[in-house]
């Protein structure tokens, strides 16, 4: 509990500095003129209109009607003004027992409240925060006393006190809550009056009521996405159910762009797998063989010659299972003149 | 009779009212928060937690608060 001279000093402090805030209420002077105005105009039509009925003239008075509405419309436009500022809420301002009852009432409420002097602040700490599954922790909300009236949601500051933050947005500690501002959405209205009627009780339910409550259609980052990352081949960003990873290079990948080896059938990204250039399949990019004729071949697609049994890729071997060396020495044998010409072509 | 009555709800409301004798505070919360359920706010009278059949008494400080509101980013 606040020691009773830390009270006094405080509601003094805060008795000041919200009577030196309100407005004074004015007269609305010139509204009564325009409406003394237009009672006169009507007065004064009112009385040619009679003139115009007594004179049994039809047209004239018929016109002189349409000016005497128009009149008394603009008059009773001012009426409603007026009623407005008169009837309008003369904002009262808290005196100082106001203020200490207020200070008690935020003790009653939260428990312990911090006063920092220095820095003109008033804080007091929630009960851990969960929201849908998602444990946010405590926070600390922050009441800057001295900032401008116009501040609104901005005399709060919000401080994760055990921060639970998405991966990649560390400034992001509640899905309402960015750079530690809160954005009050449906609370704001109600927050700038409370602040200004000086209900500080009723301003700080209204940052918890917010704390309290998860909107999915506006918010810094979903929490569905809290726990979430970046698909490292296509950028979107991916909850942590939803992601994979690849067995080769251990990135996080979302289903679109989650690829498998047709050999091994690990997951792959696209980065980690190759075709093979006989079948085209894709496979781990170190499964594939560099042969001779700079293709990059999976094992599968290499078969031995029938004579030297040298594996060559399959579509090197002809009919008869001969690779293209042992083709030409054939062919040197049955056609040696033939033979020679094509060396003779091929040198 | 007269209380004070804030309403923390919407666009906030905080002024004095007039309200029947022997009005309870179940009653005015039905009047002013047509189809709404008690337990989604905290009331209090006078700063305290009040029961529902509490009955309002002259100047009296009545304030209902929404205990979840929507934020936004």
């Amino acid at each position: 509990m606040l020691a009773i001279p830390i009270l006094l000093r405080l509601a003094r402090q805060l008795e000041r500095i919200w009577a030196g805030r309100s407005e004074p209420w004015s007269e609305p002077g010139r509204t009564w003129t325009a409406l003394e105005a237009h009672l006169a105009g009507a007065a004064a039509i009112r009385r040619r209109l009679r003139q115009a009925l007594s004179r049994n003239l039809p047209h004239a008075a018929a016109t002189l009607k349409e000016e005497l509405v128009g009149t008394l419309r603009s008059a009773a436009m001012r009426i409603e003004e007026l009623r407005t500022a008169y009837g309008e809420h003369n904002r009262r301002t808290p005196d100082r027992c106001e203020w200490v009852k207020e200070l008690r009432h935020l003790e009653a409420e939260f428990g312990t409240v911090e006063v920092r002097w220095t820095q003109t602040v008033i804080c007091i700490a929630t009960e851990p925060v969960v929201l849908q599954g998602v444990s946010l922790g405590p926070f600390a909300i922050e009441f800057d006393w001295s900032r401008d009236r116009s501040a609104g949601a901005k005399f709060f500051k919000i401080k994760a006190l055990a921060p639970n933050v998405p991966s990649d947005r560390d400034n992001v500690t509640h899905p309402h809550v960015q750079d530690d501002v809160l954005c009050p959405g449906d609370a704001r209205e109600a927050l700038d009056e409370a602040v200004a009627d000086g209900r500080l009780v009723d301003a700080f339910l209204l940052v918890q009521s917010v704390l309290s409550h998860y909107n999915p259609n506006s918010a810094y980052v979903r929490l569905d996405e809290w726990d979430g990352s970046h698909c490292a081949q296509c950028g979107q960003r991916i909850a942590s159910s939803e992601s994979d990873s690849c067995e080769g290079c251990d990135c996080t990948l979302c289903d679109e762009c989650t690829d498998r080896c047709e050999g091994c059938d690990q997951t792959r990204c696209g980065d980690c797998l190759s075709p093979c250039d006989i079948c085209r399949a894709r496979h781990c990019r170190g499964s594939l063989k560099h042969i001779e004729s700079d293709r990059s071949v999976f094992p599968a697609c290499l078969a031995g010659c029938g004579r030297c049994s040298e594996r060559v890729a399959k579509d090197d071997l002809d009919a008869e299972g001969l690779c293209s060396i042992c083709q030409s020495e054939e062919n040197h044998d049955d056609h040696p003149e033939a033979a020679a010409a094509a060396i003779a072509r091929s040198g | 009779m007269k209380v004070f009555f804030i309403n923390n709800q919407g666009a906030g409301f905080a002024d004095h009212i007039e309200v029947e004798d022997g009005t309870t505070v179940s009653d005015l919360f039905a009047e002013k928060m047509s189809g709404q359920k008690a337990g989604d706010y905290l009331i209090r009278v006078n700063r305290l937690p009040t029961p529902a059949d509490q009955v309002l008494q002259p100047g009296d400080r009545v304030s209902i608060t929404p205990q979840k509101i929507e934020g936004a980013a």
